[in-house]
């Protein structure tokens, strides 16, 4: 419900800033009957937009197949909305048509020369969208932590052995901690002889007394 | 529906003669037809325009499409319907009450939207079009209004063409416990103090309230669909059942 009232207010907004715009309401009469689908692939949005003689009808559901349905992110439906050479987003570089291609073309156009603030009206509408992109730079700017947290420790660690060589690097700590256990082993080693020919020494005191 | 007897009907918790109950009725929007849409919008913080689209985006109405809107009031659904069938199609604004076809017709004249509707003042248990004529029948807050529902409910499977589609937008039965109650007191305490406040009628808005508690349930409703041979009928409950959307498709 809380989407429908979005529409709903989105819906109305547009319409308001349309009634005072002849030319885009007569423009969009002629697409009457017409349904477009807008579909937003990281967010979710799915719209159909309707036009009529007095603005927009924008439904979240209709049940019949559009005319035209435009599929792309929402950063490419903003560069379409702000873009100056609009046929350069259109065709190849963003949003993606299916359907009536020239529908497509005549909306574009109609959207392009109303005077109305689209990305204002859509950073409106998409609160739920703003949270979700929120959501998604939140975990992008971890994973930029983690991953600039690892470099950092990696150079760190290479500035501190290879440039001023005040720490040796893990191989030589390898071979060092070897070289220990090994000399440790031999001491051990040793340590078990002495015990051995002590022995040996006592009870050979002990047969000759 | 009366449960009384058959000479008398529900109007409110009042018990009146069933040939009496179109008058009080009458009376009742006569009373609120100029305050209509402002009430609408306080008496439900708005949400009315919610539920209402919802329907709209239920109905499969298009391009083209014979649309008859019963107790259409002021005009609401008649409108973004009329927009939706475009110049091909066709929108029927009915209701029974003159003062709400009024205030309808000058509302939707003023949004410019006149030229794919007509008026029809018609009592929803007798509907003066011919057999098999209109794609989706929506009655919106109006069904408890009508005398004898089940006629109504025959007459409008009469009109539709068959896989027409038939919604009824009602207020109808929460199981919420929580939410009864809160509901009760602001329909019993609030709602006739705002009537009175902002209609100057606090009696019709106390009749409000006491004929949504008097409107069938939902399964009660989607029964008497059925029974006036609508199939696939089904219901779906809108802000906690408060309102529930039935449809139903003539076969």
């Amino acid at each position: 419900m809380l989407q429908t009232a979005l529409t709903i207010f989105l819906e109305s907004s547009v319409n308001k800033l349309l009634a005072t715009d002849n030319a885009t309401l007569s423009a969009l009469e002629k697409l009457s009957g017409k349904v477009f689908e807008f579909k937003i692939t990281d967010a979710p949005i799915h719209l159909f937009l309707l036009p009529h003689s007095s603005g927009i009808e924008l439904q979240q559901n209709y049940q019949h197949p559009a005319d035209t349905c435009l599929t792309g992110s929402i950063t490419e439906f903003r560069s379409l909305i702000t873009a100056d050479d609009k046929s350069s987003q259109l065709f190849g570089n963003g949003v993606n048509i299916s359907g009536d291609v020239q529908l497509a073309n005549k909306l574009q156009r109609i959207m392009a020369n109303a005077l109305i603030d689209w990305e204002g009206l859509i950073a409106n509408y998409s609160s739920d969208v703003i949270a979700h992109q929120l959501f998604n730079f939140g975990k992008a700017a971890f994973e930029q932590s983690s991953l600039t947290k690892e470099s950092l420790s990696l150079n760190l660690a290479e500035y501190l052995q290879e440039e001023i060589q005040t720490l040796p690097p893990r191989p030589q700590i390898d071979g060092f901690v070897e070289d220990i256990d090994s000399l440790n082993q031999q001491v051990e080693r040793i340590d078990a002889r002495i015990t051995a020919i002590e022995q040996k020494i006592l009870s050979a005191i002990k047969t000759t007394a | 529906m009366s449960k009384a007897d058959n000479n008398t009907t529900d109007f409110g918790y009042k018990e009146v003669p069933r040939e009496d109950k179109v008058k009080h009725v009458a009376d009742v929007f006569h009373s609120v037809a100029a305050k209509y849409d402002v009430m609408n919008d306080l008496m439900s913080g708005g949400i009315h325009r919610i539920w209402k689209k919802l329907t709209i985006e239920q109905s499969g109405a298009r391009a083209g499409m014979k649309i008859l809107d019963i107790a259409g009031g002021t005009g609401d659904l008649t409108l973004r319907f009329s927009r939706i069938v475009g110049k091909t199609g066709h929108v029927t604004l009915a209701d029974i009450n003159d003062s709400m076809l009024k205030v309808g017709r000058d509302k939707l004249s003023d949004k410019g939207a006149v030229a794919n509707i007509d008026f029809v003042q018609a009592n929803a248990e007798c509907l003066p079009f011919p057999d098999n004529h209109f794609d989706i029948i929506t009655i919106a807050f109006g069904l408890r209004n009508v005398t004898d529902k089940d006629a109504a409910l025959r007459s409008m499977q009469r009109v539709l063409k068959p896989g027409g589609k038939l919604m009824v937008l009602e207020f109808s039965k929460t199981n919420n416990p929580l939410l009864s109650g809160v509901y009760d007191f602001y329909s019993f305490n609030v709602l006739p103090k705002l009537g009175q406040a902002i209609a100057g009628d606090a009696e019709s808005y106390r009749y409000l309230a006491e004929s949504i508690r008097m409107h069938p349930d939902q399964e009660t409703l989607k029964g008497m669909m059925q029974a006036a041979d609508f199939v696939n009928c089904k219901f779906q409950n809108m802000t906690g059942g408060v309102v529930a959307l039935h449809t139903g498709i003539k076969p």
